[in-house]
């Protein structure tokens, strides 16, 4: 029976993209996802010894090499990556660290209107005084707890557990639909 | 003048017509008026009943404080809205409207003979008089004849019955200033707060149009459109009309909502009827201006009285004319202004009355050049008409007694103005404080919240013309008999708030409820100041030391659709599906909410009742083996140097002494000594672990786990991640559980005496990583096998091949709670309740003899926790095998009870078992480990059942099954 080999079926499997003029939901690439905890100056050291530029600041998110690597709490860190997460990287987020890959799943918005249509849901003051770009928090979107980064000006990524997903596109496909023009 | 409607002046589109029904009659009106105005330009004046009189009633104000002109709208089935102002009903081609509280019709109500019986009405007449008779104690006659028939003769509007088929949005919106109002002072701080480009503004307006006043007002037309042109250039300014303020929360979130198609003719399909706007503001603006109150005298309420501020309005900005025969009753200047606004505008002003003995100056002044009659120091006794206004009666005064006979003018409109009161319900929301300010006869703010301001009218900074009042009952009115009307809304008069004295109601809040004065949808609007007044004269105390009432949030109301949003059907709340779902939804599975979640009840094949289908899948599980999908159970990884220290200090079973691969069922207690969560903790390696939890209990576990590890044990060195959804969990289940698994797991010896139970390996099922756990909910040798979710889906499928070739099958959550009841397992919610410790369910084992320190140790040493006479964990079996106990039913130790005897337990869980042939029950009966043998009596639905006291374990005391 070893030569069974079972398929994956990811969170956006029977999925599809939403959109509404201005605003596309899409399925993010990232599938590999790593929680651990570490002091930020401990942190620095490990990530300067590997050559590495100096880890975000407290609710900021950075793209490093092939990773992104997010700060959701003080001493909180996760790495999101598209491509299998290099020992390298294991070894800066030390024994403890937790993997949660199939635990989320990614959704990217992007369009004029996704500041808007995420304010359908979100409570959060998006304006980009208040939430700029490289800000990455835990928040809400409807009734689903969520991790919002901002990746661009009209690009946010979104991180969600993963039986939320078909919650957050539903929500969006309802709600979107009844935004005000601006 | 054709009708009412001036040839000249309003805002409102005069070119175009639109046509309406009142009633079934079919009027014309214009683009940009409202339902109010449409109708008096008609000449229509009666356009309502009274609450409890059934007294005829018209127009009396201009906006959301309109208490009479109370109208159903209907927009089609499901889309029926009772009780709109007219006022606010905004005119579109094809509006359908009619009027309430009527029977048979408006011009001819049944119902009005209450207002023949009016000495039979006072306040709290249906308290004091349908209290009985009582049958057996209780108020039968009161709940099923007497109060269904007062509802049906006394409601405002009927609620619709089918459901509402329109859409409601939502947003949250940001802001450095929100203001509330667009008169002049709101527009003025909008312009002045958004010269900075920086500063997001939001001004919101609840009138379908900005500028308040300015509006009605040829001379401030000007400013207004500038200022609003102004705004409408700057981006950092949302103008919002059609934009209520409803509620003004914590820390300046507010609550706004916008009425975004019910003024539309034919509005896009896809488009919202309202958007409830979430806003959290820097600061707040409170520019609500004031509304006019008015005068309390005999029969004040006749269709053709009308407060003077609404009389300007209408004329100034509908160009429509309330009469053409009209009496101005005033304490104020203002009415003045719009006598001379009327008379300009073609109607005969026949006199002027002024309670006070000097009117100001100027506006005698000109009233004397216009050749206006005008009469001062003087009362008001009266009114003439039937269903309309014919004249008014007054007398001279001299301080307060008359100083002379009564007249009569003869008139078709009478316009009043006692005085105007601040709106302030926003600033009473937001718990700030009025004080009475003596020479305005108001209440004006007082202690301000520091994120809030209040400009113009509402912060009692009141032109000289809008001073002056005439507060409460008009002297020379003492006739028990007359009906001198309050709250028009709510039929009040002065007679009612006077008998609530009397009767010794002091407070003025009780006097509100007793009289019902300023309550409801009106909240006091026109009536608040007028009512205090009354009552404090009535207790010889001074207004201020009378107090005000609280006004409630909204300040007018609000559909539930827009405070349900989105959050309706489907999107109710997020619905969770497992990642092995579709495959249980294509076997057949009834589901069941668990939570967010749903969860396979049972699988019944083609032809099987779903209850047959569970115990088929119990027995399965005993004789073969059982899949069942354990996903939604949560887990939480728990690593770092401290985790074990940290666990054991968690958990009321030692962990720290768990040898790596090791399971240990494991109870959390709260502080208090009692059993609040309860989980398989499974040593991974010297500093991982992997706990589990309840399906339900994870997020409350994971928030208690952070708290003690954040602000507790800030001494020990650990971290903690939800994994919940990482790994898809597939319990396997029963004799042949180790057929099932042994081929497709590689990496991993599971032989008995390699794996037995209460263990934890790391290896794979057929090639992707697994987790497999050696542990039994059922009490059969189980295995749960863990794999990451994205696999869950054809792992499961894989699983349940193995097993069906060996006789096996899916089961579901009910097959799974009676095999688990058979072996006495708990689950928590069930056989707990927040008051049962370890010892009450004999899981005192658990915690160890080692002396060592855990949450909740200290509350179990409490007196009465050791007490003996607890309710403990036992089983029943009811002497008839057929029965099925009730959960949650009592149960007494007579078997011949008397009434009034306590019961000493409950049931907390029971079923019929295929495997014992017969219903049984666990329970948790005081004592009851010292009652095994006893019979007990359950009183059931129709009868009484007897049960013998059992252990809780039903099958396999000595657990063969589970190991092996």
């Amino acid at each position: 029976m070893a030569d069974l080999m079972l398929t994956p079926r990811n969170a956006w499997a029977d999925l599809t993209v939403a959109e509404i003029p201005g605003a596309t939901l899409k399925p993010s690439p990232t599938r590999h996802r790593v929680l651990f905890q570490a002091r930020e100056r401990e942190l620095e050291t490990r990530m300067k010894a590997a050559g590495m530029a100096a880890p975000p600041a407290i609710l900021r998110a950075r793209m490093m090499d092939d990773v992104a690597l997010l700060r959701p709490g003080p001493d909180e860190w996760l790495i999101v990556s598209e491509a299998e997460i290099s020992p390298k990287w294991h070894e800066i987020a030390g024994p403890g660290a937790i993997e949660i890959s199939h635990g989320y799943a990614g959704i990217e918005w992007c369009g004029p209107r996704v500041m808007l249509a995420l304010s359908a849901g979100c409570p959060l003051d998006l304006h980009e005084s208040a939430f700029p770009v490289g800000m990455a928090s835990r928040t809400l979107y409807g009734k689903s707890e969520m991790l919002l980064w901002r990746q661009d000006h009209a690009r946010f990524h979104m991180e969600v557990a993963r039986s939320y997903l078909s919650a957050i596109l539903a929500f969006f496909g309802e709600t979107a639909r009844h935004l005000p023009q601006s | 003048m054709s009708g009412f409607r001036a040839t000249s002046g309003g805002r409102f589109d005069r070119a175009r017509r639109v046509s309406f029904t009142f009633d079934g009659v079919a009027y014309l009106g214009h683009p940009g008026d409202t339902l109010a105005s449409a109708l008096m330009a008609n000449g229509v004046s009666l356009v309502g009943r009274s609450f409890k009189y059934h007294r005829p009633r018209g127009v009396l104000a201009a906006g959301a404080e309109e208490p009479n002109a109370l109208v159903t709208v209907d927009r089609g089935p499901g889309r029926i809205t009772p009780n709109c102002r007219a006022t606010e009903v905004e005119l579109f081609e094809g509006l359908v409207a009619r009027s309430q509280n009527r029977f048979p019709s408006l011009g001819f109500d049944l119902g009005a003979i209450n207002s023949m019986l009016k000495p039979l009405f006072p306040a709290g007449f249906y308290y004091k008089t349908f209290m009985g008779p009582a049958i057996n104690g209780k108020a039968k006659f009161w709940n099923r004849l007497f109060e269904p028939l007062i509802r049906r003769a006394a409601g405002l509007g009927a609620a619709p019955t089918e459901p509402d088929p329109d859409a409601y949005a939502s947003l949250f919106a940001h802001c450095e200033v929100l203001v509330v109002g667009s008169g002049e002072a709101g527009l003025r701080a909008a312009l002045s707060a958004s010269e900075n480009p920086a500063v997001r503004v939001i001004l919101c307006e609840m009138d379908h149009d900005f500028g308040g006043w300015l509006l009605a007002d040829p001379t401030g037309a000007r400013f207004r459109d500038e200022a609003i042109a102004t705004l409408r250039t700057r981006p950092n300014v949302r103008l919002l009309s059609r934009t209520q303020c409803f509620g003004l929360f914590l820390q300046g979130f507010v609550g706004l909502v916008e009425r975004v198609t019910d003024h539309l003719a034919d509005p896009a399909i896809d488009a919202p009827r309202e958007r409830l706007w979430q806003v959290r503001a820097g600061r707040i603006v409170i520019a609500t201006g004031a509304i006019e109150r008015p005068l309390v005298f005999p029969d004040n309420d006749r269709p053709g009285v009308m407060l003077s501020s609404a009389a300007h309005i209408l004329q100034g900005r509908y160009g429509v004319l309330p009469g053409r025969a009209i009496v101005v009753a005033t304490a104020t200047d203002a009415a003045y202004r719009t006598a001379f606004a009327l008379a300009d505008g073609g109607a005969r002003i026949e006199a002027i009355l002024d309670r006070r003995d000097h009117a100001g100056e100027r506006v005698r002044a000109e009233a004397e050049a216009r050749g206006i009659r005008v009469e001062t120091g003087l009362t008001l006794l009266g009114t003439t008409g039937k269903k309309h206004v014919t004249g008014v009666s007054y007398a001279p005064m001299q301080n307060q007694d008359l100083r002379g006979p009564s007249q009569v003018i003869a008139c078709d409109t009478l316009l009043v103005s006692g005085g105007f009161t601040p709106t302030l319900h926003l600033l009473s929301q937001a718990r700030g404080s009025l004080r009475w300010d003596e020479p305005l006869s108001a209440f004006v703010p007082d202690k301000v919240p520091e994120n809030i301001n209040i400009a113009g009218l509402a912060s009692g900074d009141f032109p000289p013309e809008l001073r002056g009042a005439a507060l409460g009952l008009l002297p020379g009115n003492d006739d028990k008999s007359a009906l001198a009307f309050v709250d028009f809304q709510n039929d009040v008069t002065a007679r009612d708030i006077r008998l609530a004295t009397r009767e010794g109601f002091r407070s003025i809040e009780h006097v509100k409820r007793y009289t019902t004065t300023g309550m409801a949808t009106d909240q006091g609007k026109t009536s608040n100041i007028n009512a205090l007044s009354i009552a404090a004269e009535s207790l010889s105390q001074s207004l201020p030391k009378t107090g005000h009432t609280t006004f409630r949030m909204p300040y007018v109301p609000v559909t539930f659709g827009t405070l349900a949003g989105a959050y309706r059907a489907e999107l109710f709340d997020p619905i969770r599906r497992t990642p092995m779902h579709d495959l249980a939804e294509k076997r057949g599975a009834v589901f069941e909410d668990i939570g967010l979640w749903k969860r396979a009840h049972a699988f019944p094949r083609a032809g099987e009742s779903v209850k047959a289908a569970v115990q088929r899948e119990t027995r399965t599980v005993r004789e073969h083996v059982g899949i069942f999908d354990a996903s939604t159970l949560g887990k939480i990884e728990v690593t770092g140097r401290d985790a074990a220290a940290f666990l054991d200090r968690i958990y009321a079973n030692p962990v720290a002494n768990l040898a790596p691969g090791r399971c240990r069922y494991a109870l959390m207690l709260n502080e208090a000594g009692f059993l609040i969560e309860d989980g398989i903790v499974a040593r991974l390696s010297d500093q991982r672990f992997h706990i589990t939890t309840t399906t339900g209990g994870v997020g409350k576990v994971l928030h208690l786990l952070e708290d003690y590890r954040q602000t507790e044990f800030i001494d020990l060195d650990c971290f903690l991640a939800p994994v919940t959804e990482h790994w898809a969990v597939i319990a396997v289940q029963g004799p042949k559980a180790r057929e099932v698994i042994a081929p497709l797991i590689e990496g991993i010896n599971v032989a008995a005496d390699a794996m037995p139970h209460m263990t934890i390996r790391e290896g794979r099922l057929t090639g992707v990583p697994c987790r497999l756990m050696r542990a039994s909910f059922t009490g059969e040798r189980g295995f749960e096998v863990n794999v990451p979710a994205d696999f869950g889906f054809f792992a499961m499928e894989a699983l349940l091949a193995r097993a069906e070739g060996l006789g096996g099958g899916l089961y579901g959550l009910e097959a799974m709670h009676i095999l688990r009841a058979e072996k006495g397992y708990i689950i928590i919610g069930q056989e707990t309740d927040g008051t049962v410790t370890p010892h009450d369910l004999g899981l005192g084992w658990a915690m160890g003899k080692a002396p060592r320190d855990f949450i909740g140790k200290r509350g179990l040493a409490r007196p009465d926790l050791l007490a003996k006479g607890r309710k403990q964990l036992v089983g029943l079996l009811p002497d008839d095998p057929a029965v099925v106990l009730e959960e949650g039913a009592q149960i007494i130790l007579q078997h011949e009870p008397s009434t009034g005897i306590a019961a000493q337990g409950h049931v907390t869980s029971a079923y019929f078992s295929p495997n014992l042939g017969r219903g049984f029950a666990l329970a948790m009966l005081k004592d009851g480990r010292n009652r095994m043998g006893e019979v007990v009596t359950i009183p059931m639905p129709g009868e009484r059942v007897l049960a013998r006291i059992v252990s809780p374990v039903f099958l396999d005391p000595e657990g063969r099954a589970l190991h092996g």
